[in-house]
Parts: C-alpha cells; structure tokens; sequence
C-alpha cells in the first residue's frame, strides 16, 4: 500500500482519531467514498436493495476508484487504479452481485430457492446468518476476507471455495 | 420470486415427490464439461462482478449474448405482438440457437463448442412456439381460446400471470425451468407435466 509507511493495517484502520461516520466500520481511517451508487435491479429479484452501507461502503472507498488508495490518515491521496481495472468496481453496480441487502427468513420464504440464513449451516461452523451476514445484511465481505485469516488459497480472497460453485450453494437452492 | 413460495407450500400439500431439486447433475450442471476449465457450475451463465447488463432482466449475465436476427414465429391466427427475441429468451438462445459458442462466458469470445443435436434451434424460430410476445387479458379476449392470464389458475398455486410470465411476456422459461429446481423429474425440464398434454392445457382452452 501507498502512502510512506510500512504499516499494513494504518491505511484501513487507526487506533486513534478513526472515522466514525459509517456504521459498523472498525476504527476507519481510509477517506470513505460519497459517490452516489446504481444498485443492483432486476425483475426477480425481491430483496430492497439501496445505496451501499456497512462493511461495503469500506470495501468501495478503494474500490470504486472514486477515491485515491492513498487518501488515509487524513491526507489527500493521488493514486488511484487505471480504469477499466478489473478491481475496480465502479458506481454502477449493477453487472455486480446485490449487496448492502437485509436477508433474512422472511426473504428466503417470499424467494422460495434462499436457504433461510438462521438455520442453514454455513459450512464455516456456524448458520449463514452468524458467519456471513453483517446485522442480517448481505456486504461484501459475505464472500470476501479482507484480512485473508479465514479464505480458501488460491481465491480471491473467497471464505468459501467456489469449486462445483460451494459459495453460491451455500445460499442459493438451486 | 414470489411463485415459489406459493409452489413449495403446494407442494408440500400434495406430494414431496414432485420437487425436482437441484440443478446440480442437470443438463445445466457443466462444471465437468471439458469446455469449462473454472470447476464451477454458476459461472457459465452468471457472476458476481463485470456482468453483461446488455439484455433487460438478465441476472448478472456472464455469457455472450447472441446478436443473431431471428426469423420469428408467424401465422395467420397469432393474435399476438411479436419481435425479436428479449428477456430471459434471448439468454437461452445465447445458447441454443447454435451461433454463439458454449464456452464464450466471463468475457472469453473465442470459443468453439457448439451446442448440437435438437437442442439446437438454430436462428428460424418459425417452427417453434412463440416467445417474447405480452399475453394479457387482451390477448385472451381477442383469440377466445386461451385463458385469461391474470384470473386463470396455473396449478402452480398462483395465476399463469404470477407463474409462468415474466414481466406480462411468454418466454421459454414460461415451459422450462433452466436450473432444475422446479421442473419435473424426467421432463425436459418442464416446470409442469405434459402428459394428457396438461402444460399445452394450461393456457390453452381448447
Ligand atoms: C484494505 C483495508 C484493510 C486492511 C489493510 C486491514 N483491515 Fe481490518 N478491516 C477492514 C474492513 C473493511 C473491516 C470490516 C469488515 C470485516 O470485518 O470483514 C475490518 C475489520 C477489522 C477488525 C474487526 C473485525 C474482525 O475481523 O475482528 C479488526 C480487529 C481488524 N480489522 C484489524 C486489522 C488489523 C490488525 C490489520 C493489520 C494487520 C487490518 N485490520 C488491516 C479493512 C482492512
Ligand atoms: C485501502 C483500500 C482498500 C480497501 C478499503 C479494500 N481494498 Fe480490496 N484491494 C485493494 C487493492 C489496492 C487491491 C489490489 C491488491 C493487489 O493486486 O496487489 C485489492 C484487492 C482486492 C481483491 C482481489 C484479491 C486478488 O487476489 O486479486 C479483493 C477480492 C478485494 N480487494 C476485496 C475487498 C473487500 C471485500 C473489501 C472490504 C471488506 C476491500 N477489498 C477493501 C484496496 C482496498
Ligand atoms: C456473492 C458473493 C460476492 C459478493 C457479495 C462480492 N463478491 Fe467480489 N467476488 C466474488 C467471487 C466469487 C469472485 C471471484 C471471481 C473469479 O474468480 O472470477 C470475486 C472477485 C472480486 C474481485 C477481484 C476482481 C474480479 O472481478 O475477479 C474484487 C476486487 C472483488 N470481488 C471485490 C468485491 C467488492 C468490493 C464487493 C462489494 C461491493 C464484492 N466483491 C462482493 C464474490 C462476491
Ligand atoms: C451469502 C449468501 C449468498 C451467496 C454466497 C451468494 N448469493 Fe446470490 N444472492 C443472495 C441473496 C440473499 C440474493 C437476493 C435474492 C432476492 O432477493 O431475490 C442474491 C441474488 C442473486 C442474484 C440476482 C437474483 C435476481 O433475482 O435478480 C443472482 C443472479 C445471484 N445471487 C447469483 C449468485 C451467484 C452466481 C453466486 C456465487 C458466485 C451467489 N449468488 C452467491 C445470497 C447469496
Ligand atoms: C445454463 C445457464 C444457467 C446456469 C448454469 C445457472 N443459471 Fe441462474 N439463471 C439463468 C437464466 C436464463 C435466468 C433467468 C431466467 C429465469 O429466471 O428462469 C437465471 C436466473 C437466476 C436467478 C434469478 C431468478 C431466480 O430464479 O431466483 C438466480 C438467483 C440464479 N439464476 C442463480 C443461479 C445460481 C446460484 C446458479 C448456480 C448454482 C445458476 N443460477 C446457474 C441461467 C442459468
Ligand atoms: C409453450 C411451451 C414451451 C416454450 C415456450 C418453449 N419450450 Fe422448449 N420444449 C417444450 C416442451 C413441451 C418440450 C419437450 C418436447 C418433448 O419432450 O418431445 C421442449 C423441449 C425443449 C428442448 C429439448 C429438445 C430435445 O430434443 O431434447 C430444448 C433444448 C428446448 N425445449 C428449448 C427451448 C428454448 C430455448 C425455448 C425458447 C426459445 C423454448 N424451449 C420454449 C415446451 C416449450
Ligand atoms: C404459458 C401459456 C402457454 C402454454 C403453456 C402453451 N401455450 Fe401455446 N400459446 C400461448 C399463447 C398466449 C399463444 C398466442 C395465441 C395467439 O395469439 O393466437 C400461443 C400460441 C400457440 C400456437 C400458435 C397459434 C396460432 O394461432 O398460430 C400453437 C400451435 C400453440 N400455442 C400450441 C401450444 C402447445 C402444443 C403447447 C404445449 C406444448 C402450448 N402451446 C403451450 C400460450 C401458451
């Protein structure tokens, strides 16, 4: 990471001083994004879906490419990823995965092909609801490790291995 | 979907047999096929980032979408609109009209296998059942010998509005149910039996 320090952890977090504007963000210290987001849509689908919140709004202040890697600790950064890069998520998140979304029984008994998040076991240990979910909401890191503690090698950055398409098994009753 | 939830407490009342289950092993189970080297099942039609948004009512679309012309059904009593193809149709012939190849997904373009045999419908839709057209109550009343969409029972546990149309339009997953989960076993995946013709029957008053 950029930005003169050889600390891993000071360009997401500080112990000090951190921003708290984001609910749920540890002891933040990257500068979080303002962008105004397209979220996913579609006919089917019977989540309500809104601007990004939580954990993914942490994860889109670098990956939206709106703010610069570098901008952390209070100083205005310059380094941002080259467009098109596949990392970058942009603000239109439509061609991607619904997030920020409330999953819940209720959702996975209206959808009818969900598991119900607080009885399914995860595969991790514990139901979908302890081991992925954030307050009941679907983010990011659902199926990302930020930290890479807890992913499969070789993924990226998957908490669960997408061979024969586990992940997104682990949800989907298809 | 709202129609499965009403289908799964039908079924549960009338048999647990008529659950098919899972599209794991399915005709749509590619993840051994020697075309797809990602071991996965999902990723052929979808994924979680940089899909194809091109095509209305596409699911995080991760294959490429056909750009044929189709020759589109015709007749003389088709009381119907019809044009090109659109909705989950034209992700079913990106397919099964034979031009795109199978392995053209997540941005691969130079693929060279080729769906065959009667699965393939080839780019003249002429002799196959209409899709892409709105069936409403309108359609209903100016042909007289199909049922009202809206009011008329599907057997599924809502209307043929709620469980076979998509947006008010008839499309191939109108028949067909592309994961398996709902379709009955030993079908070509018919999401209802047509033995006594009972699929055909179901919009068809005849
Ligand atoms: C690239 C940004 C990034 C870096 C670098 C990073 N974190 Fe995090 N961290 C996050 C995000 C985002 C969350 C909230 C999402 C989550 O918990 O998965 C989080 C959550 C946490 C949490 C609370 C949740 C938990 O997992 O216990 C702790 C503690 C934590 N980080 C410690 C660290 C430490 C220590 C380091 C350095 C060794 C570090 N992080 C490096 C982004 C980062
Ligand atoms: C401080 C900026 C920053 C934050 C915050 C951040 N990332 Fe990243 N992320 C990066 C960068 C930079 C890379 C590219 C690293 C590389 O290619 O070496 C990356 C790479 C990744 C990758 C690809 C890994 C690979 O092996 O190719 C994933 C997946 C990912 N991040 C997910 C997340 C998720 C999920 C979150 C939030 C929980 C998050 N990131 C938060 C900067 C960030
Ligand atoms: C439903 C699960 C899921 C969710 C939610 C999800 N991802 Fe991913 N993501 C994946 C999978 C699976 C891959 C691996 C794709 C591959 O290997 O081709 C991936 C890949 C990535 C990559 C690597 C680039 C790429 O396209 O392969 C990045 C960066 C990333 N995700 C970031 C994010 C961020 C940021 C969010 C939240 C806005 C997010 N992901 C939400 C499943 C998910
Ligand atoms: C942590 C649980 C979880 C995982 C893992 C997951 N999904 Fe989802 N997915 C959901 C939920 C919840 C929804 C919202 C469904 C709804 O409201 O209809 C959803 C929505 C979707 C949609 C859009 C549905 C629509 O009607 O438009 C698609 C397509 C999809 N997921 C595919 C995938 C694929 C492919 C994977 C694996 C890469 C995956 N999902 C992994 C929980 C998950
Ligand atoms: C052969 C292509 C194909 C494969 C493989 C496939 N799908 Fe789909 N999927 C579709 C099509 C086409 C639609 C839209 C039409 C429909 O819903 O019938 C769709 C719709 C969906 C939807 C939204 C509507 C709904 O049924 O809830 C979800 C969620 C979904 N797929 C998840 C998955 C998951 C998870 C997998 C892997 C286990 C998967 N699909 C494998 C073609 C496929
Ligand atoms: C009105 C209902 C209906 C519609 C709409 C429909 N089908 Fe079918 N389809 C059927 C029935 C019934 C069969 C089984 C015929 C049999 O068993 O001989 C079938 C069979 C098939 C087969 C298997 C052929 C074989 O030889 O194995 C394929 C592939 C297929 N349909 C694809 C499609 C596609 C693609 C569309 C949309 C362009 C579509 N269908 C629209 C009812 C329909
Ligand atoms: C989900 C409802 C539905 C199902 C199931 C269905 N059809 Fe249809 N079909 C229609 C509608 C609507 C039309 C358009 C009628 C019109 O405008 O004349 C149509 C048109 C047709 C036509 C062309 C009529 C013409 O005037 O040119 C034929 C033939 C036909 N269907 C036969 C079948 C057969 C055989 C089956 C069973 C394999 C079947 N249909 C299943 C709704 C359905």
């Amino acid at each position: 990471m950029h930005g003169g320090t050889d600390e891993i952890c000071i360009p997401c977090h500080t112990p000090h001083n951190a921003d708290a504007s984001v609910v749920d963000a540890p002891l933040w210290n990257h500068e979080v994004t303002t962008a105004n987001f397209t979220p996913y849509t579609s006919t089917t689908m019977d989540a309500a879906t809104g601007q990004p919140d939580g954990v993914s709004k942490l994860c889109l202040s670098c990956h939206d490419g709106t703010v610069a890697l570098d901008s952390w600790g209070g100083q205005t950064g310059t380094v941002f990823w080259s467009s098109g890069h596949r990392d970058v998520m942009g603000t239109d998140l439509t061609d991607d995965h619904p997030i920020s979304i409330t999953y819940n029984s209720a959702l996975a008994t209206s959808d009818g092909e969900l598991a119900d998040p607080s009885t399914t076991n995860s595969g991790l240990g514990n139901t979908i609801d302890t081991d992925l979910l954030f307050g009941q909401k679907l983010q990011c890191a659902s199926c990302h490790d930020v930290h890479n503690t807890q992913s499969v090698p070789g993924t990226k950055l998957l908490l669960i291995s997408n061979v024969n398409s586990g992940l997104c098994l682990t949800c989907h009753l298809k | 979907m709202k129609k499965l939830a009403s289908l799964l407490v039908v079924v549960a009342v009338l048999s647990a047999t008529a659950f098919a289950g899972t599209i794991v092993g399915s005709a749509h189970d590619f993840s051994n096929k020697n075309w797809n080297n990602t071991g996965e099942i999902c990723v052929v039609c979808h994924a979680p980032h940089n899909t194809n948004t091109s095509v209305t009512d596409a699911p995080l679309w991760n294959h490429e979408v056909t750009t044929t012309n189709f020759t589109v059904y015709s007749s003389g009593t088709f009381d119907g609109t019809i044009g090109q193809p659109d909705g989950a149709s034209k992700l079913c012939l990106s397919c099964h009209d034979g031009t795109v190849a199978l392995d053209n997904f997540g941005g691969t373009t130079n693929g060279s296998q080729f769906i065959g045999g009667g699965k393939n419908l080839g780019t003249d839709l002429s002799n196959d059942h209409p899709v892409s057209f709105t069936y409403d109550a309108a359609l209903a009343s100016a042909d007289g010998e199909i049922y009202n969409p809206t009011t008329q029972n599907s057997g599924l546990g809502g209307t043929i509005d709620q469980d076979l149309l998509i947006s008010g339009k008839m499309q191939c997953s109108s028949c067909h149910d592309v994961h398996n989960t709902q379709a009955v076993n030993g079908t070509k995946l018919l999401v209802i039996n047509n033995s006594g013709s009972a699929l055909c029957l179901t919009c068809h008053s005849k």
